[in-house]
């Protein structure tokens, strides 16, 4: 019967050369199975300054990460469909957008 | 009970709709006798509780709305507010129950839970806690001590377990692409914060192997291990591969604690 952890060792030290050799090429060798997923996010813009927090999602900023405290009234982030409507809401489209 | 709390206990049970034979009314208060409001239109206070409600679910969970329609998705929001009336002060928590409302009901297709938890983990997320991220350079800077590195998902970051394909739905939605009606089809999807952005993907297989483990920390050497399984001599490969890739969408957090570089 194997060794899982000394096989999970060996597996892990031959990754980690493999793992030097692929950062030290320009092209990393990503492997012949088939390439992930891509990663989805909503098309929505990061508004600053509009919402009242009435505590439903995003209003995660510097100064307040909203974890239920209701206290980010003015100060945080939230989500519209386009720059327009956030400055038309008196907000300012977040840097990263 | 004092005439202030009755005043109040009245206004609130107005306002979220609670009458008198209500079983949730006061009726068995023996200070409750009397209706101390007496004229008054509090309806409109009862149709933004209601509204306002409707609205902060509705806002949590775009693409199910979207998905069921604007009418549909309003009478569901009904019956689970019946079932679960808010319990906390802040409008973030009143979707809690809404998945596990949606298991059990026939007022939505089966496949709805599902896409209720999709949406309710990038809510979560976004509000999740910051962390400092494991770094390629600093991954490379281990060395042999690579096995010994702690893997885990940056604190802001959800697995969820899907039964149905509501991801694919779910992009079609946001893409404005014509859409399907999701099939059975068990999968895993990563839902995780990179600085302001939630993003989600859907696991290889590999993957979504590993990640529950991952999610409270897994050595990379018992990562290999169970792609060892999987793989054999080709796991070494596998596992640079998905590092790789992990690293690059920003979804491990850098570990507590480092392992000890070899000093030879």
């Amino acid at each position: 019967m194997k060794n899982p952890v000394r096989t999970g060792s060996m597996i892990a030290f031959a990754a980690a050369s493999l793992f030097a050799a692929a950062c030290g090429s320009k092209a990393p060798d990503q492997g012949t199975t088939p390439a992930a997923s891509p990663e989805k996010t909503a098309a929505a813009v990061h508004c600053m300054g509009i919402n009242s927090c009435k505590g439903t999602g995003s209003c995660k900023s510097e100064k307040n990460g909203c974890k239920g405290q209701n206290g980010c009234k003015g100060q945080g982030m939230t989500d519209t469909a386009t720059a327009e409507d956030c400055t038309g809401k008196g907000g300012t489209v977040a840097v990263g957008n | 009970m004092a005439d202030l709390a009755r005043l109040q206990q009245q206004f609130y049970d107005r306002v979220v709709g609670r009458a008198p034979g209500d079983p949730a009314h006061r009726e068995d208060d023996p200070g409750a006798a009397g209706e101390l409001i007496g004229s008054g239109d509090l309806g409109i206070y009862a149709r933004m509780y209601a509204s306002r409600l409707h609205d902060a679910l509705a806002e949590d969970h775009p693409k199910l709305r979207a998905a069921l329609g604007d009418e549909r998705f309003g009478e569901l929001v009904v019956h689970y507010l019946r079932a679960h009336p808010p319990s906390s002060f802040t409008l973030r928590d009143a979707g809690l129950e809404l998945e596990r409302f949606l298991r059990g009901t026939d007022l939505a297709p089966a496949w709805a839970a599902d896409l209720a938890a999709l949406e309710r983990a990038r809510v979560e997320v976004f509000d999740g806690p910051d962390a400092e991220l494991l770094t390629q350079e600093a991954v490379a800077a281990l060395g042999d001590a690579l096995p010994g590195l702690v893997l885990a998902w940056v604190p802001s970051s959800v697995v969820v377990p899907l039964a149905w394909t509501v991801d694919d739905l779910w992009s079609a939605i946001e893409d404005g692409s014509p859409t399907t009606e999701p099939v059975a089809e068990p999968r895993a999807v990563l839902v995780w914060r990179r600085d302001v952005a939630v993003l989600h993907r859907t696991l290889d297989a590999d993957e979504a192997r590993l990640a529950p483990r991952i999610a409270p920390g897994l050595s990379f050497a018992d990562a290999c291990e169970v792609l060892g399984e999987l793989h054999g001599d080709a796991a070494s490969a596998r596992a640079v591969e998905l590092l790789l890739r992990w690293l690059a969408a920003a979804a491990l957090a850098a570990p507590p604690t480092w392992p000890a570089l070899d000093p030879t």
